[in-house]
């Protein structure tokens, strides 16, 4: 079910309506049933595969995290041994086999080798959907367990409804368990639900995702999907490409904490204004703040993070990177991408150590903040280039600055600038609140845009919000780009 | 007893809020529509159906010249609004089949908005009545581009009709076969035309509901989509049984003159993820094989695709340069698959009746 879906606008009140009628014992099952109907209309099936991640986890859990029964290091390093060849061998199977069988057989092909090459092992299965969000969320509840961080519950239900809640079951937010676990066990009020935040979150983010991210989509199309693109079309490709993906992942991305918000349950934030980033670790701690953080707790510290030499630290960052350019896809430009920004990273660090680095003051951070901005599009080139010879046509574009068809520029340029507005506006009004201009004001900076609001304002504000959808928005229930990874 | 007028007082300012709140919202859009239309932004903008260029009535095609000729009959789905000819599916039809085929083919779109096989038919016989024997009015093949206008209730005939007077029709078909109580329909659709004139954003708003509730409402009996997947191409359809006639008609014709005719039905670009006409389909496909005229769908073939991909707007199903390159694709498959791309037989001999048909 998507969230910009009517099954959805039919879902959501139902599922909210039970879950406050019912006693606060029974509404962990109400959830649970809900996320399983909500999962379940896409394939029913893959149900059982999450059963399976949830069931292995949770034992492992149980008999790391049981004190009374006393297990040793060694049993214990076995569980989470389990636990993690459990979830990486689904994403081994269903997201990375054929595409690592393929690129194997065109290795052979290319080495002469033909007749190993000919005919490559494919498994052709469908990709299930959020396979690639759940595992990590369970893998990193059995982590934290085998790290003593938490303690490891003993009810399945709740863990169950840990890992497959349905708001952030296909794309996210990535949860820990130390913060999501006790909300869903812990008994809410509806007069605690933060209203302002879940109505504001939910409008702003189908307006992100309805009108601006699906109608820039075809203009992204128009401008990247050609055979012949030049410097021009390719930069402002580009540019509507990084809203576009912002707009639709940070949509979905409120819709989910929108959604959570209805039944008392606060989801982590994934985005800070991103594209106001001045380097590439800056970046990271901005966009999809879940997946960049599970990276670096779960994946970077545990191959050394810096605690090695200069070069086992870059060593560090390339090798995560990479591999979580791999999260986003199985394909050869998701890799490249991950390698792109792994190299920025390591190219920044030894960038931000120089006093040429600091200087310039506020307008200094303007500059650096424009420039890693353009170093993003050129990786976003890399991440929208997904039909084959695109990555090269990109970069044959990259050296023809002819303008070929001024038309599609001014189009573009003109409904992107009457698309982004309203976002520009909110962005530039949240960067304020950033740094807020003394101490009293602070705690605005954990408000939602929509908190800081006079309710007069802000049902005013979401009105227009969802009159816009109801004329701009896209219908049909197109994806979220999130999805497919 | 403190606590009721304060009560009442609460309620009636927290009301009075919600309408100033309503009023802000209402205007804030009305302002950003009139922006949008001012600057032409895409979504904005209605496509009209201002005529490209006048439909050919002297001579179709180029004089004397040994290409294979095709005239495209049809309505504002095959004509393509909002786009320049270079655009249109017709022209890269043409090249795509003079590409394959290895020899000159010429198509002349003849098709307009509003369309219906009554107008085509009237369109054919006048053209090939002045200009009997000229050898710039003979077609290989006529392509006819059929998207459910017979069916409408109002069936009306373009005013652009060349010549003759129009025979007697069928009486138009009640799009609703539910009553509507008259001051009630007078009431909604005098708010609906205030609403219209006077806001922007009103206007774009009753359109996109208007789409939605067509849409959705196919299942409801009194709705437009009902009436087109249900009743439109029953055996009681006034609309569809002149429609056959005439459709039998320009078969005669065509023959007669020596050419071939094909029936291809495209799809409505922004409302491709429901199937609402498979009976549609199934019936005009049936009354085509009876009059051996090869038939082809083109819903099938775009199916569940986004109207951002195919569609000129959500406000309007006609296709946008991307539909029309695929159409030409389609098209062109599809004729291929038919034989239709066949040599033109010599003028007033019948051809054996062709039943090959392609369907979804």
């Amino acid at each position: 079910m998507l969230f910009n879906s009517w099954a959805y606008l039919a879902f959501l009140p139902a599922v909210f309506a039970l879950h406050w009628l019912v006693l606060p014992r029974h509404r962990p099952p109400v959830l649970l049933l809900a996320s399983a109907v909500f999962y379940g209309l896409w394939d029913a099936r893959f149900l059982g595969l999450m059963g399976l991640s949830i069931l292995v986890d949770y034992v492992a859990a149980r008999r790391m995290g049981d004190a009374g029964l006393a297990v040793t290091d060694q049993a214990r390093r076995r569980w989470l041994l389990l636990s993690v060849a459990t979830n990486l061998g689904i994403l081994g199977v269903f997201k990375y086999f054929d595409f690592f069988s393929l690129s194997l057989s065109r290795l052979l092909h290319t080495a002469g080798l033909d007749r190993f090459a000919d005919d490559p092992l494919l498994l052709n299965v469908v990709l299930p959907v959020g396979v690639s969000f759940y595992t990590f969320q369970s893998m990193a509840y059995t982590i934290d367990v085998y790290r003593r961080k938490i303690a490891s519950t003993r009810n399945l239900l709740h863990f169950a409804l840990y890992v497959s809640f349905f708001p952030q079951l296909v794309a996210g937010p990535i949860e820990r368990a130390k913060t999501l676990l006790p909300q869903l066990i812990a008994t809410r009020r509806l007069r605690d639900v933060r209203w302002r935040a879940a109505w504001w979150l939910l409008a702003w983010g189908l307006f992100k995702k309805l009108v601006i991210a699906d109608n820039l989509s075809p203009l992204v199309g128009r401008c990247l999907d050609t055979d012949s693109v030049t410097g021009p079309t390719l930069f402002v490709g580009l540019l509507l490409f990084a809203f576009q993906i912002l707009c639709d992942f940070s949509g979905y991305t409120d819709l989910a904490r929108g959604s959570a918000l209805l039944f008392g349950i606060e989801l982590r934030p994934n985005f800070k204004l991103p594209y106001f980033a001045v380097s590439p670790s800056d970046f990271w701690r901005r966009w999809h703040i879940s997946l960049s953080s599970w990276l670096r707790d779960y994946l970077y510290i545990s191959l050394g993070g810096n605690r090695g030499s200069q070069w086992q630290t870059k060593r560090n960052l390339l090798l995560t990177m990479l591999l979580g350019g791999l999260w986003h896809g199985a394909a050869w430009n998701f890799v490249l991408w991950g390698a792109y920004h792994g190299l920025l990273l390591v190219l920044y660090q030894a960038a931000e150590r120089t006093r040429v680095w600091s200087a310039g003051g506020g307008l200094g951070t303007v500059f650096r903040s424009a420039g890693f901005f353009l170093l993003t599009l050129i990786g976003w080139g890399f991440f929208r280039a997904q039909q084959p010879g695109q990555l090269t046509r990109f970069s044959h574009g990259l050296l023809d600055w002819t303008i070929t068809d001024p038309q599609l520029l001014v189009d573009s340029l003109r409904d992107f600038g009457f698309l982004v507005a309203p976002l520009l506006l909110v962005m530039a009004i949240e960067k304020r609140r950033e740094f807020p201009a003394n101490e009293s004001r602070s705690a605005d900076k954990n408000r939602e845009f929509g908190e800081s609001l006079h309710p007069f304002g802000l049902a005013s504000v979401v009105l227009f919000l969802l009159g816009a959808v109801a004329i701009w928005g896209a219908t049909g229930g197109t994806e979220f780009l999130y999805f497919q990874f | 007893m403190r606590s009721t007028p304060l009560s009442i007082w609460r309620f009636g300012r927290s009301l009075l809020a919600a309408l100033v709140a309503i009023l802000i919202a209402g205007a804030a859009l009305e302002l950003s529509v009139r922006i949008a239309k001012s600057i032409g932004f895409a979504q904005a903008v209605h496509v009209t159906n201002e005529p490209r260029d006048a439909r050919p009535v002297d001579g179709l095609f180029a004089e004397e010249r040994s290409s294979f000729r095709i005239l495209v009959l049809g309505d504002s789905m095959a004509y393509s609004p909002g786009l320049p000819a270079s655009a249109v599916w017709s022209t890269a039809l043409e090249k795509a089949l003079e590409d394959t085929l290895d020899r000159s083919v010429e198509i002349v779109n003849a098709a307009r908005g509003g369309d219906n096989t009554f107008s085509q038919l009237r369109f054919l016989e006048s053209s090939l009545k002045e200009h009997a024997g000229a050898p710039s009015n003979a077609a290989d093949l006529v392509l006819l581009l059929y998207n459910h206008n017979d069916v409408y209730g109002t069936r009306s005939s373009p005013s652009t009709v060349v010549s003759e007077q129009p025979v007697a029709r069928p009486a138009p078909q009640p799009k609703s076969s539910v009553p509507v109580r008259p001051e009630r329909a007078a009431l909604v659709a005098r708010i609906a035309r205030t609403l219209r004139r006077n806001s922007k954003f009103g206007e774009l708003l009753l359109t996109r509901l208007g789409n939605q509730s067509r849409a959705w409402g196919y299942l409801v009996p009194g709705t437009e989509f009902h009436h087109l997947a249900s009743v439109a191409y029953g055996p009681d359809s006034a609309g569809w049984r002149a429609a056959r006639t005439e459709l039998q008609a320009i078969n005669d014709i065509v023959r007669a003159n020596g050419a071939r005719l094909g029936v291809f039905v495209l799809p409505q670009f922004a409302s491709l993820q429901h199937d609402f006409f498979a009976q549609a389909r199934a019936e005009i496909e049936a009354v085509a094989s009876g009059l051996g005229v090869p038939v082809g769908f083109g819903y099938p073939e775009f199916r569940g695709r986004p109207w951002q991909e195919l569609a000129m707007s959500p406000f309007d199903g006609h296709p946008n340069a991307q539909a029309n390159q695929e159409i030409a694709i389609v098209v062109q498959e599809w004729l291929q698959r038919t034989q239709l791309l066949k040599r033109r037989n010599p003028r007033n001999e019948q051809q054996p009746n062709d039943t090959s048909t392609s369907g979804d």
